[in-house]
C-alpha cells in the first residue's frame, strides 16, 4: 500500500492512500485534487505495475518534478519528493525496516560467515546480575544517550562527524582508530570521511575497504579479527611483530539506503571487540544514521532555498535590465527617426530617453555592487548634521519641482559618531529619494538625527505622504522587492538595512496609510567612541 | 491607405519611455496612438476612446496586464478588439501559462504576444495582421 503525503499546499497537510491508480490535478474528478493556477486540470497520474509505482506527467503546463528533476514518466521509490505547482508531496511505501544483522568473521582477508549472532539466545543467558556487566551496559547506554543528544542535534555535517568520532572513542576506549564515512555529504557532493587515532603520530590504517564493502553492500555489521594462526602470513614475516587486530564496521542505514559507515579497530590484546561491542555499535549506528539523514535533508533544504533566492534575484535583475534596454532601444529608434527626417525635436527626445535609461542602468549596477560589497564599513568621525544637510541638498531640486518641502533638523550636541560616511549618505539618500517620490505637492519631508535613549544615534527620515500599507511594509526591506514597477531596482531599502546592520544597528519603519511614514536608522555607539559633542 | 490612417491604437504601459517607443513605431506605420499609464486608466481609455486595437504591458503596478485583459473581455459593452500583450519571456521565473490554462481562467486568450525588447518590425507586422482580420 502506498501513501501520498501532501506536505505543503493550500489545504495544509494531508495523507492519502494510493491503490492501483491515482490521478492528480486541479479537476475535482481527480483522485488527488491539487488547487492553484500552476496545476493543470489533469496534471499527473500514479500507477502501480506489479509492486512498482510509476508517476506520469499528463502534458501539464508546468511539469511534474520528482526529487528536483522534471520527469515525463518515472518510477517512484519510498521517500521520493514530488512537486506539482505549489504543492510538495512525499511518496511513501510501507517498508519493513530491517536492522542490520551482525555477522562474525574470523579471517579478514577472505571473510566467511562463521556464525550469526542470536540476540534472543544471548539475552536468555543473562540470568545473574553481574556487576561488571551492569557497568558495561551502563556505559553503553551512556554512549547511546550521547549520540542521541549530540548527533541528532547536529545539522552541520562537520560537527556531526566530530560527534560521531567522539562517541566512538568514548564507547570503545580500547580503540586505536575510529572512522566515520558519510556518503555524498562532503564538499561538492563527494563523500566525507574522517578518522581519529589514539596515537596521532602513528599512521592510521584507514578504513578497511574489505569490511566497508561488506557492510555497505550486504548492509550488515561485521566484526573481524586477524587470524591468530599464521597460515596466511608469508614466511618472511615475523609473527612476533604482528599485532592482533580487531575491527568492527557497521553501515549507517535509513530505509534500506546506505548513508555511510562507522568503523573502529584496536590492537589491544586484552580487549578485542566482542559480540556485546558489536551490538552496541549497531545501536549507535542506528542513531547516527538518523542524524546523518537529518543533516542531509537540512543541507538539501538550504541548497534549495539558496537556489531559489539566487533564481529570484537573477530573474529580478534580468527583468529590470530588460525594461531599461527596451526603453534604450526605443530612444535609439526615435533618435534615428529624428536624424533621418531632420526633426530636431525627435533627436532631442530620443537622446533624453537614451541618457535617462543609461543612467538608470548605471544606478542599478551601482546599487547591486553596493549591496553585494563585502568590506566592513570604513568608519571615521563624522559630523552627522553636516552629512544629513548635504544629502538633503541632493534631493532639494527634485522636491522643489514637485512642490515638496524638505526640512533638516539635528539635535544640538549630538555626540560625534564613527560611521562610514559614504555608506550612511547612500542609505539616507535612498530614504529621501523614496520619500520625495512618494509624496505629492504640499507634502513635507524631514530628515534629522538625535541621540538614542540606549546610546548611539537615531537618523530619522519622515514624511506626511500617502503611507505604506501593511502587506507592503512586511516586504519592504527584501532585496528586489519594489512597488515601482519596472522603474524600481528593489535594492534601495535592502541597502539601507545592510548599512544599518553593518554598523551594528538596524532600521525600522512606522507608517499609516494616509498619514505618512517614518524610517529610523539606529546606529549604536562604536567601540572607541568619544562622547564629546561635535559643534 | 486612408483606412489605415483612421485606425486608433491604445497603449497601456506604466513606463513612459516604453510608451514613447511603441508610439513612435506605430505612428511610423500610420496609426493614431493614445496611451494610458496604468490598468485602471487603460480600462477608462478603452471605454472613452474606442480604440481599434489595444496593446497591454503585462507587468504594471496595481492591475497587471492579464487582469486588465480579463476585465476588457468581461465588459459586455466593449467591442471585442484585438489585444496584444507586451511581455518579457519567462516573466516570472519557472512559471508559464499555457494557452489552455489561460483559457480556463479567463475564458479567452490574447490575440498575440510581443516580447520586450520590442522589435519595431515585429510589432508593426503583428498589428497589421490583427487589424486586417
Amino acid at each position: 500500500m502506498a501513501k501520498l503525503v501532501v506536505v505543503h499546499g493550500e489545504a495544509g497537510r494531508r495523507e492519502l492512500l494510493i491503490g492501483g491508480e491515482a490521478t492528480l490535478g486541479r479537476s475535482p474528478a481527480c483522485d488527488v485534487v491539487l488547487l492553484g493556477p500552476l496545476c493543470s486540470r489533469e496534471h499527473a497520474r500514479i500507477t502501480r505495475v506489479d509492486s512498482a509505482y510509476y508517476i506520469e506527467d499528463l502534458g501539464s503546463a508546468n511539469g511534474t518534478v520528482v526529487n528536483g528533476q522534471t520527469v515525463r514518466k518515472a518510477q517512484l521509490h519510498d521517500g521520493d519528493w514530488i512537486s506539482i505547482g505549489d504543492h510538495q508531496l512525499t511518496f511513501l511505501v510501507d517498508d519493513d525496516f530491517v536492522a542490520p544483522a551482525p555477522a562474525f568473521l574470523l579471517d579478514e582477508a577472505t571473510p566467511t560467515v562463521v556464525d550469526t549472532f542470536d540476540l534472543e539466545r544471548e539475552i536468555a543467558r543473562i540470568e545473574v546480575v553481574d556487576s561488571r556487566a551492569v557497568e558495561r551496559y551502563r556505559s553503553q547506554l551512556a554512549a547511546v544517550k550521547e549520540v542521541a543528544e549530540g548527533a541528532c542535534g547536529a545539522l552541520d555535517v562537520e560537527r556531526l562527524v566530530d560527534v560521531i568520532l567522539r562517541v566512538l572513542v568514548a564507547a570503545y576506549p580500547q580503540s586505536d582508530n575510529v572512522h566515520a564515512l558519510l556518503l555524498g555529504l562532503g564538499k561538492g557532493g563527494g563523500d566525507l570521511g574522517r578518522s581519529s587515532s589514539r596515537d596521532a603520530a602513528a599512521r592510521s590504517a584507514g578504513m578497511s575497504s574489505t569490511l566497508l564493502r561488506i557492510a555497505t553492500e550486504e548492509q550488515r555489521a561485521v566484526l573481524a579479527s586477524d587470524a591468530a594462526s599464521d597460515i596466511r602470513f608469508e614466511d618472511a614475516q615475523s609473527i612476533i611483530g604482528q599485532n592482533l587486530r580487531s575491527i568492527m564496521c557497521c553501515p549507517l542505514l535509513v530505509r534500506s539506503q546506505v548513508l555511510g559507515a562507522i568503523q573502529v579497530d584496536t590492537t589491544d590484546p586484552g580487549r578485542p571487540f566482542t559480540a556485546d561491542d558489536l551490538q552496541l555499535l549497531i545501536t549507535i549506528a542506528g542513531q547516527m544514521a538518523v542524524a546523518a539523514e537529518n543533516a542531509r535533508l537540512h543541507a538539501e533544504v538550504v541548497a534549495q532555498q539558496r537556489l531559489a533566492a539566487v533564481g529570484q534575484a537573477v530573474s529580478s535583475v534580468a527583468h529590470c535590465i530588460k525594461n531599461a534596454i527596451n526603453s534604450l532601444q526605443g530612444g535609439a529608434y526615435i533618435l534615428d527617426l529624428g536624424l533621418k527626417k531632420s526633426e530636431a525635436d525627435r533627436v532631442a527626445k530620443g537622446w533624453e530617453i537614451v541618457k535617462r535609461n543609461t543612467a538608470f542602468m548605471s544606478d542599478l549596477v551601482g546599487d547591486m555592487l553596493a549591496y553585494c560589497r563585502k568590506a566592513p564599513p570604513r568608519r571615521e568621525r563624522t559630523d552627522i548634521g553636516l552629512l544629513l544637510k548635504e544629502t538633503a541638498a541632493l534631493v532639494q531640486e527634485t522636491a522643489a519641482q514637485k512642490g515638496i518641502r524638505v526640512a533638516w533638523a539635528v539635535e544640538e550636541s549630538l555626540p560625534a559618531t564613527r560611521v562610514d560616511p559614504t555608506a550612511l549618505k547612500r542609505a539616507v539618500l535612498n530614504l529621501l529619494t523614496n520619500a520625495v517620490e512618494a509624496c505629492s505637492e504640499g507634502s513635507h519631508v524631514e530628515v534629522g538625527a538625535r541621540r538614542a535613549e540606549e546610546g548611539g544615534i537615531l537618523v530619522v527620515v519622515s514624511d506626511d505622504g500617502p503611507g505604506i500599507p501593511p502587506e507592503v511594509r512586511e516586504r519592504l526591506f527584501e532585496p528586489f522587492f519594489t512597488t515601482k514597477g519596472s522603474r524600481g531596482t528593489g535594492l534601495g531599502l535592502a541597502l539601507v538595512r545592510k548599512v544599518a546592520q553593518e554598523h551594528g544597528g538596524d532600521v525600522e519603519v512606522e507608517s499609516t496609510v494616509g498619514s505618512g511614514t517614518t524610517f529610523r536608522i539606529r546606529i549604536p555607539v562604536a567601540a572607541q567612541e568619544d562622547e564629546t559633542a561635535v559643534r | 491607405m486612408a483606412r489605415k490612417a483612421c485606425r486608433k491604437i491604445l497603449v497601456v504601459d506604466d513606463e513612459p519611455d516604453a510608451v514613447e517607443f511603441v508610439r513612435a513605431v506605430l505612428e511610423e506605420a500610420g496609426y493614431a496612438v493614445v496611451s494610458a499609464a496604468d490598468g485602471e486608466a487603460g480600462l477608462r481609455a478603452a471605454r472613452d476612446q474606442k480604440p481599434d486595437l489595444i496593446i497591454l504591458d503585462v507587468q504594471m503596478p496595481g492591475k497587471d496586464g492579464f487582469t486588465v485583459f480579463a476585465d476588457l473581455r468581461a465588459d459586455a459593452e466593449l467591442p471585442r478588439v484585438p489585444v496584444v500583450m507586451l511581455t518579457g519571456v519567462g516573466e516570472r521565473l519557472g512559471i508559464s501559462f499555457s494557452a489552455q490554462d489561460m483559457g480556463d481562467y479567463l475564458g479567452q486568450e490574447p490575440d498575440a504576444y510581443v516580447e520586450k525588447p520590442v522589435d519595431p518590425q515585429v510589432l508593426q507586422d503583428t498589428v497589421r495582421d490583427l487589424l486586417i482580420g
